[in-house]
């Protein structure tokens, strides 16, 4: 049996969030404490399925964060508050990480303008 | 699996570093390193690359994948639209990410 | 610990906070993949994540 790895995903695009949380979930699964943190952005749509996914990383003694101090007070209360996620700040992640076995830097850096109605669910 | 010291894992998360990538497998192969690598989200729509066939063929067929859900979700037919040079054995779920902690020494995420 | 830092774009305020206190009390190094372009660059990347314990590669 391979050694359980304490892994933070953090993830920096709002299109890669509803992903990153379904590829923790994929670690979850294969037996590491897997946590997907989510920096700036206010969470898209959150489905059933994103639901689950997150519950289930909690489930298997993972997390999902919301890195509340690179946030506005609209994304916060949002993701804090009605999606749940567990809130965290800079530092705190910081502290978190350096006990971590594995970083992933997940998908694309931030973007600077907020989506477009086209892809804003 | 004891991991392996030599072998490099390698996640590939974002679609815009097929230049990076291969250039990373040619100076780890020329170290005398192994690689490992899987294609993630956004990141498969590297494999519609003209260089992906190349890199396919740098590496041994275990040691490189694709997700067949993130291939499915971009639009993609995973039966009759297997990228160039690959074999369906090499599309795969996010038990192939976890396969690559467990097996490389070294991991670097793109 | 040795712990390598690759940075895929120019870091952020946020990186940069991270970073720092990641690297509070242990040795770091630090690679640019942004400006890399020569083989030797990835040479010296490769050799560098064989040197490190931990490698993090940032957005």
């Amino acid at each position: 049996m391979a050694e359980s790895l304490k892994v933070f995903f953090l993830i920096a695009n709002r299109i890669y969030i509803s992903d990153g949380i379904r590829s923790t979930l994929g670690l979850s699964v294969e037996n590491h404490y897997s946590h997907a943190c989510i920096f700036y952005n206010k969470m898209p749509k959150v489905t059933e399925y994103v639901q689950e996914n997150i519950d289930w990383i909690r489930d298997m003694e993972g997390d999902v964060f919301a890195v509340v101090d690179t946030m506005d007070e609209e994304a916060k209360k949002y993701n804090v508050d009605e999606v749940g996620l567990t809130a965290i700040t800079l530092e705190e992640l910081a502290q978190k990480l350096r006990e971590a076995d594995v970083i992933i830097g997940y998908g694309l850096p931030r973007q600077k303008h907020a989506p477009p109605p086209a892809c804003a669910d | 699996m004891a991991k392996d010291p030599d072998k490099l894992g390698i996640f590939v998360t974002n679609p815009q570093y097929m230049s990076h990538l291969v250039k990373i497998v040619e100076a780890a192969q020329r170290a005398g390193k192994k690689v490992k690598v899987f294609f993630t989200f956004k990141a498969i729509h590297l494999t519609k690359q003209p260089d992906f066939p190349k890199l396919v063929q740098m590496i041994p067929e275990a040691d490189l994948a694709i997700c067949a859900d993130s291939y499915t979700c971009e639009g993609f037919d995973v039966e009759t639209d297997i990228p160039g040079g690959m074999t369906p054995k090499q599309m795969r779920t996010q038990a192939y990410h976890g396969e690559i902690l467990d097996e490389c020494g070294k991991y670097l995420v793109l | 610990m040795k712990i390598l830092h690759v940075y895929r774009n120019e870091p952020n305020e946020e990186v940069q906070k991270l970073v720092s206190l990641l690297n509070e009390g242990n040795e770091a190094m630090e690679f640019k993949l942004y400006e890399a372009k020569e083989d030797a660059d990835y040479d010296r990347l490769i050799q560098m994540i064989w040197e490190a314990d931990k490698t993090i590669s940032w957005w």
